[in-house]
């Protein structure tokens, strides 16, 4: 995620429309690609993205610079997309799968490999993330794919640091338990 | 440390370099000699690291932007329309309620002025009773000033005064 200049979120917190243009900028890529990865459907994707943003705009007045944007905003994508995932799952109202997303073609950012690669890629973390529960994919999501410290995720998702130790663990477990059925790891 | 334990180092953190240099120096020592715990944290690494490694940052499509705009613009004109409304409703109130008002100020009024009158007759009633008193005592006592001291033999009250003098 970008840094965002402090005087660009107080301009934004005062609805300047074009300092959240680029809140919306640094953090749209973030926030879409935990919705996606976490809700596995790309309409989801896109209406809890829609939402983390109005809550952003909404409350970004009240934020005191106390933590850091970066992790209040991540909060707010991870539970969001968490709290959609859930609801979906309860009324069984998955509609396209997150393949078809790959297939439709999003936007990729990174362009150091080929198409199919990153395709191919990109399809193998959703299949591996399937396999895990949401609570378990986000912690995996915020620490392999966005790099954050155990401190960091535990702050982000407010849990024990042994609790996202644990989740961590259960997920790599689980994760090594399908290569192993797969017969893709020794 | 057993194997056991290594394992679970191994695991979280370990892979995630959140140990101390002592400790992760002891894993490496340990992996060196442990065939079966090395086999472990390799396939863990492959199953469980590797694959996300080529995880992208994926963008959303250009149209959840606009949607966002329109989101904030649908709440701001939905809060400047609950500000009129309410506005609108408080001068229909005022414009139409009038004689409720003027009612209700009356009364007010009304019973303001009853509970002054009634305190200030109570205190009234207490200072005439008590001026009533004095002027009787006032007047019994010149009265018996007055009087000539034989006719007031029998004001002498008991037969022992009447006695003594």
């Amino acid at each position: 995620m970008t840094d965002i200049p402090r005087d660009v979120l107080i301009r934004a917190a005062n609805a300047d429309i074009q300092a959240f243009e680029q809140v919306y900028n640094a953090v749209s890529g973030f926030v879409y690609s935990v919705a996606l990865r976490i809700t596995n459907n790309t309409a989801d994707a896109q209406e809890v993205t829609q939402d983390v943003f109005l809550k952003i705009y909404r409350n970004l007045k009240n934020f005191q610079f106390k933590s850091s944007f970066k992790t209040w905003a991540y909060r707010i994508a991870v539970n969001t997309a968490i709290n959609k995932y859930r609801v979906v799952s309860k009324e069984k109202k998955r509609m396209v799968s997150y393949d078809d997303t790959i297939e439709a073609g999003n936007t990729i950012a990174d362009t150091s490999t080929s198409f199919i690669e990153r395709e191919d890629a990109e399809k193998a973390v959703a299949s591996l993330l399937n396999g895990l529960n949401s609570d378990q994919r986000a912690c995996i999501i915020l620490r392999e794919i966005e790099g954050l410290s155990y401190q960091e995720i535990s702050e982000t998702l407010k849990i024990n640091i042994n609790t996202v130790r644990s989740r961590l663990k259960r997920a790599r477990l689980a994760l090594l338990g399908q290569a192993l059925e797969r017969g893709g790891a020794p | 440390m057993n194997c056991k334990k290594i394992k679970d180092l191994i695991t979280t953190d370990y892979i995630d370099l959140q140990l101390s240099v002592k400790l992760q120096r002891q894993i490496r020592e340990h992996l060196k000699g442990c065939g079966q715990c090395r086999q472990f944290e390799q396939a863990l690494r492959q199953a469980a690291v590797e694959p996300f490694k080529m995880a992208q940052e994926i963008k959303p499509p250009d149209f959840v932007w606009e949607r966002i705009k329109e989101g904030i613009r649908a709440e701001e004109m939905e809060t400047e329309g609950l500000f009129v409304g309410l506005w609108d409703y408080v001068r229909g109130f005022l414009s139409r309620r009038r004689p409720v008002f003027a009612l209700g100020t009356a009364v007010a009024a009304f019973i303001a002025v009853a509970v002054v009158i009634n305190i200030s007759l109570g205190s009234r009633k207490a200072v005439n009773s008590y001026f009533q008193e004095q002027r009787q005592f006032l007047t019994s006592l010149s009265v018996y000033m007055k009087s000539d001291p034989t006719t007031n033999q029998a004001d002498l009250g008991t037969s022992i005064e009447e006695y003594f003098l």
